[in-house]
């Protein structure tokens, strides 16, 4: 059976992640992260991308943009 | 799955779905405004997240979250309850912000090429890869926030709005193809590509700091 290069891991990752690939696909690139520690490495951050992703581009509602809101859908319903 | 299992009764006959904006959602049908204003409350901080993330842009968010719950309340006479209340407004709010977006798009949007990682002749990696320690902790670093949200805002709006609907947002792949009426192997490739960039943002955060 043919080996997965780097390249061939990274382009299959989400679908790795995702629980996607044939058993056979899967053992092979298992194979390659367990040869290969800058792969192994690449998995983590493309697994915790999300995370940090979401975690930073969390932010609150300003108190103000909720008040005009309110005032908007007022005006709003009342024409309804 | 595990909602799958909460959700279907002991015969398997079909989910039963506990919407805990029911009661709420029942008196604003009715016509009663003090109990839509209730689930605007409720949702509102969500949907406004959404669209700042979607659009990057507080003023945009501020329309889109005006133009959603709008939508919303002319339609309520139409909602079946075969979804939960949030998630109808929240997709009701995708579309907004998706519509808003594309036009965008054509007007104008400075956009960064997008971060790939670099091969040799072989196929293997040759960039080294940054450990991202603290990628769990509680608190985050303000320069990785902010690596984030101009990596996140460079991002071109077909991969961005995949992006935020699918890892920040969490809406299944036929939903998000539903939505933008993309194909799933495209809305798959796109995700790929902007997770592999701003995985590459954060990796130069860490890199530049070690
Ligand atoms: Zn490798």
């Amino acid at each position: 059976m043919s080996h997965h290069t780097c390249k061939d891991s990274i382009s299959l990752m989400l679908e790795y992640i995702d629980g996607e690939l044939t058993q056979d696909v899967r053992a092979r690139l298992e194979a390659h992260f367990g040869d290969c520690s800058p792969c192994e490495e690449f998995l983590k951050s493309y697994r915790a991308t999300p995370t940090l992703c979401r975690k930073a581009l969390a932010k609150k509602m300003p108190g103000e943009v909720a008040t005009k809101l309110t005032d908007f859908l007022r005006r709003e319903l009342k024409k309804a | 799955m595990l909602l799958d299992g909460r959700n279907q009764n002991a015969h398997g006959g079909p989910p039963l779905i506990v919407d805990p904006d029911s009661e709420l959602l029942a008196r604003a049908q009715a016509g009663d405004v003090t109990a839509f204003e209730g689930l605007v409350e409720r949702h509102r901080s969500r949907i406004y997240n959404l669209a700042l993330r979607m659009l990057n842009s507080e003023d945009d968010a501020a329309e889109v979250l005006q133009d959603s719950f709008i939508s919303a309340y002319r339609n309520l006479p139409h909602f079946r309850g075969d979804a939960q209340f949030g998630s109808w407004v929240h997709r009701i709010a995708a579309n907004h912000a998706l519509m808003r977006l594309r036009h965008r798009k054509v007007v104008s949007q400075v956009e960064s090429p997008l971060d790939e990682p670099t091969f040799n002749d072989r196929g293997s990696l040759v960039d080294e890869v940054s450990d991202f320690k603290d990628a769990e902790g509680e608190a985050m670093d303000a320069e990785l926030r902010r690596a984030i949200e101009q990596a996140s805002a460079g991002l071109g709006a077909d991969y961005r709005e995949v992006f935020v609907l699918k890892d920040l947002e969490g809406l299944s792949y036929e939903e998000i193809a539903e939505i933008t009426g993309a194909s799933v192997p495209a809305i798959k490739s796109r995700l790929h590509r902007a997770r592999l960039s701003l995985r590459a943002a954060i990796d130069h955060f860490y890199a530049d700091r070690a």
